[in-house]
C-alpha cells in the first residue's frame, strides 16, 4: 500500500512471559505496518500461560516464534532476537504496547535521510492513564537527554518500544547487559550514545497502556540491584558531578531501605551525603532506617499520601 | 481472526464509509487502519468529494477487493458520508474520516458489545485526540453503565463520528446527515439517533484523530448558524425536555460569548433563567458578564 516491500528489511523483536491476553494486539499492529518489509521475532520467555497458542493464531510468514524452556528476563531475551536477527534494522516491540500503523516507515525514512553517524531513532508516544492520556517526548526533551541524571529522568523516552536502531550500532555497544532487571533499556542507550547520534521523530507513534502494562514499569526492589550495576560500569561518568552521583546513591539506598536491607541503606546514605551533605531527603531517609525496614515504608506511604492531597 | 470477508457476493457485516476531499498524504494510514482490523467481514467505501488530488489511484493501490471508490462532485462531508451510507450494503455502518487512525480491534470490540438479545443500538468508543503537543481523551466521562443517555448528547457538541458503530437501518430510518449543514452535521445526527436508540460506549480509546497544529481552532464562528440550526430544527422536542433545552442554549450563549457578542449571549441567558432560574451555569456566566469581556475571558477562558 504504502511502502509495498520496498525499503530496508526491519527485524522487530518482541519479548513477552505470560502476556497472552494483551499478547495480540501488540503482534497485530507489528504486522499491519505500512513499512510491510519486515519480520517479527517473538521471544518467549518461558511463558507458563497461553502465550504458544496464541502466537500460533497468527499466520503471516514474517512471524518467527521462539521459546527460551527457562525465564532469563527481557534483556536477554532481546539479545538472542537481536542474534538471530536478519535486518539491518531493529526495532523493539513490548508485549503491552500499540504501534500505530505508519510507526516503521516514519522511523525507517527518520534514519534514512539522516547520516551513517546516527545509530538509534526515537518517538514520542501516548502513555494511556485510566481516565487521562499523556504524550511522552518533546524536541525538548530530547535535546536535553542526559545521562548523567540517572534512568529516572527522561525514562519515558528512552523506552524500547520507541527505538529503530541499525544493528551495527547495537552490535558494537555490546548488547544488552542481560544482568539488569529494570533498566537494562536505559543502560544499553547509555552505551549506544557513546559511539553514535540519536534522532527523535516528534510525533506519538505507539500508545502504552499504563492501565494494564504498568506494573512491571515500576519495580522498585530491583533498583538498588541495578543500579550498583550501573555505577559500577560507568562511574567514571559522575566523576565531575558529585551531587548527580548523590543523587543516584540515594536511589540505591531508599530501594535497600525499603525492600532489602536497612544496614546497607545506611551505607549507601553515608556515601551520598559524603558527596553532598544538602540532600534533605537522604537525612530523611537516615532517620527512618534508624527505625527499621516498616517505618520507611510508613514514611514514604505518607509522603506520597501528602503529596497526592497536596497535587489534588 | 474473526469471520471470513463476504467476498462471496454476500453482504459483509460492517460498511465503513471514508469520504475524503484531497488528504491523499494521511489517506494511507486511515484506509489501512480499516483493512487490517482483526474484525475481517468488511467492505470500505471511499468518497471522494471531488478532491484534486488522485484518490482514485490511491484506493486502487490497496490492492484489497472490500475497497469500493464512489465520486462525487464537491458537496461537503455529511453528502459525501449519505453517499457512502446509500451504497453500503452492510447491517452496521462505522465511519472512518481522512486524517484518523483506528487500534486494530476497534470493530471487534463495538461489535462484541452489542447484546445479541438487543442487536439495535448504537456503540461508541474512546477517542485520543492529538492536536500538536496537546493530547486529550474522549469522551470524558462514560458512566458505569456504559449508556450515554440523550442529554447527555444533547449537551456535548462533539460527536465524533470516527467512533460510531450505527444499525444502517436506524440511520436511514432518521433520513441520514443534514445536508443542509457545513458544521456538526455529525452532532446533529447523533441527537436524532439517541431518540430513537440506545447509545452505548466503550470508555477504552480505539481512535487517534491526529489533527495539524495549524487547525488549531479553539472555537470556530461557523458552530454558531450549526447551533442555531439545531435549536430550530428541534424546537419541537426540545419543547418537551426542557433541562436539556437549557443547557443547549447555554452551550449557545457560550458560542456568543466566544465570538464577542456579549448583548446577544445575555439576551440567549436571560431567556433560559426566565424559565429555569436554577439553571445555576447560566445564572453564574450572566452575572460575569456584566463585568465585561475581560473578567470573563478571566474566569472561562475559552469555551469547550
Amino acid at each position: 500500500m504504502v511502502s509495498g516491500d520496498a525499503g530496508p528489511l526491519v527485524s522487530v523483536i518482541l519479548p513477552t512471559h505470560n502476556r497472552a491476553s494483551l499478547l495480540p494486539r501488540a503482534i497485530a499492529s507489528v504486522l499491519a505496518q505500512t513499512h510491510a518489509n519486515l519480520e517479527l521475532i517473538v521471544v518467549d520467555d518461558a511463558s507458563s500461560d497461553d502465550t504458544p497458542r496464541v502466537v500460533g493464531t497468527f499466520a503471516d510468514a514474517r512471524l518467527r516464534y521462539v521459546r527460551l524452556e527457562q525465564n532469563r528476563r527481557a534483556a536477554a531475551a532481546r539479545n538472542v532476537a537481536i542474534g538471530m536477527a536478519r535486518g539491518p534494522l531493529i526495532a523493539f516491540q513490548d508485549d503491552d504496547d500499540v504501534w500505530l500503523v505508519d510507526k516503521l516507515r516514519r522511523q525507517v525514512a527518520c534514519l534514512e535521510q539522516g547520516d551513517d553517524r546516527v545509530g538509534l531513532c526515537l518517538c514520542a508516544h501516548l502513555q494511556i492513564r485510566p481516565t487521562s492520556v499523556v504524550r511522552v517526548g518533546s524536541p525538548e526533551a530530547f535535546r536535553s537527554l542526559d545521562f548523567r541524571r540517572g534512568p529516572l529522568a527522561g525514562f519515558g523516552l528512552i523506552t524500547t518500544p520507541g527505538w529503530l536502531a541499525r544493528r551495527r550500532a547495537l552490535e558494537e555497544a555490546g548488547l544488552f547487559d542481560e544482568r539488569l532487571r529494570c533498566w537494562d533499556d536505559w543502560e544499553f542507550a547509555l552505551r549506544i550514545s557513546q559511539r553514535t547520534q540519536f534522532a527523535y521523530v516528534d510525533e506519538p507513534l505507539f500508545l502504552h497502556d499504563r492501565v494494564f502494562g504498568g506494573a512491571m514499569w515500576r519495580n522498585e526492589a530491583a533498583y538498588s540491584h541495578d543500579m550498583r550495576i550501573i555505577l559500577e560500569r560507568h562511574g567514571a561518568l559522575w566523576q565531575d558531578h558529585p551531587r548527580q552521583l548523590a543523587a543516584l546513591q540515594f536511589i540505591v539506598a531508599r530501594s535497600e531501605a525499603r525492600f532489602h536491607s536497612t544496614r546497607e541503606a545506611r551505607r549507601w546514605l553515608y556515601r551520598a551525603l559524603r558527596l553532598d551533605p544538602l540532600q534533605s531527603k537522604a537525612w530523611a531517609l537516615l532517620l527512618g532506617t534508624l527505625g527499621g525496614t516498616g517505618t520507611v515504608s510508613t514514611m514514604t506511604a505518607a509522603w506520597r499520601q501528602a503529596r497526592g492531597l497536596l497535587a489534588r | 481472526m474473526s469471520a471470513e470477508p463476504g467476498m462471496d457476493g454476500g453482504a459483509p457485516r460492517v460498511s465503513v464509509v471514508l469520504p475524503t476531499f484531497n488528504r491523499a498524504a494521511v489517506l494511507p494510514v486511515a484506509m489501512r487502519s480499516v483493512l487490517a482490523q482483526s474484525f475481517t467481514d468488511l467492505e470500505l467505501i471511499v468518497v471522494d468529494d471531488g478532491s484534486t488530488e488522485d484518490i482514485r489511484g490511491l484506493v486502487q493501490a490497496s490492492g484489497d477487493p472490500r475497497v469500493r471508490y464512489l465520486r462525487q462532485e464537491r458537496r461537503g462531508v455529511a453528502a459525501a458520508r449519505n453517499a457512502g451510507v446509500a451504497a453500503a450494503r452492510g447491517a452496521y455502518l462505522a465511519f472512518q474520516d481522512s486524517d484518523d487512525e483506528w487500534l486494530l480491534d476497534k470493530l471487534q470490540r463495538q461489535l462484541e458489545a452489542i447484546a445479541p438479545t438487543d442487536p439495535d443500538h448504537m456503540v461508541l468508543c474512546g477517542l485520543l485526540r492529538v492536536r500538536g503537543r496537546s493530547v486529550s481523551r474522549y469522551p470524558a466521562r462514560i458512566p458505569p453503565s456504559g449508556r450515554i443517555s440523550h442529554a447527555q448528547v444533547l449537551s456535548y457538541p462533539f460527536a465524533y463520528v470516527q467512533t460510531w458503530l450505527v444499525p444502517r437501518t436506524a440511520l436511514l430510518a432518521e433520513g441520514g446527515f443534514d445536508e443542509s449543514m457545513r458544521n456538526w452535521s455529525d452532532w446533529e445526527m447523533l441527537i436524532r439517533l439517541s431518540r430513537r436508540l440506545a447509545v452505548h460506549a466503550i470508555a477504552e480509546p480505539l481512535v487517534v484523530s491526529v489533527q495539524l497544529p495549524d487547525s488549531l481552532t479553539v472555537v470556530n464562528p461557523a458552530w454558531i448558524p450549526a447551533m442555531e440550526h439545531i435549536l430550530s430544527k428541534h424546537a419541537g422536542h426540545l419543547a418537551n425536555d426542557p433541562a436539556a433545552a437549557a443547557d443547549l442554549r447555554y452551550a449557545y450563549a457560550r458560542l456568543l460569548l466566544a465570538a464577542g457578542r456579549l448583548p446577544d449571549a445575555r439576551a440567549v441567558l436571560l431567556r433560559n433563567l426566565v424559565r429555569r432560574p436554577w439553571h445555576w451555569r447560566s445564572a453564574a456566566v450572566a452575572g460575569l458578564s456584566l463585568g465585561g469581556r475581560g473578567l470573563l475571558e478571566r474566569a472561562l477562558g475559552n469555551p469547550r
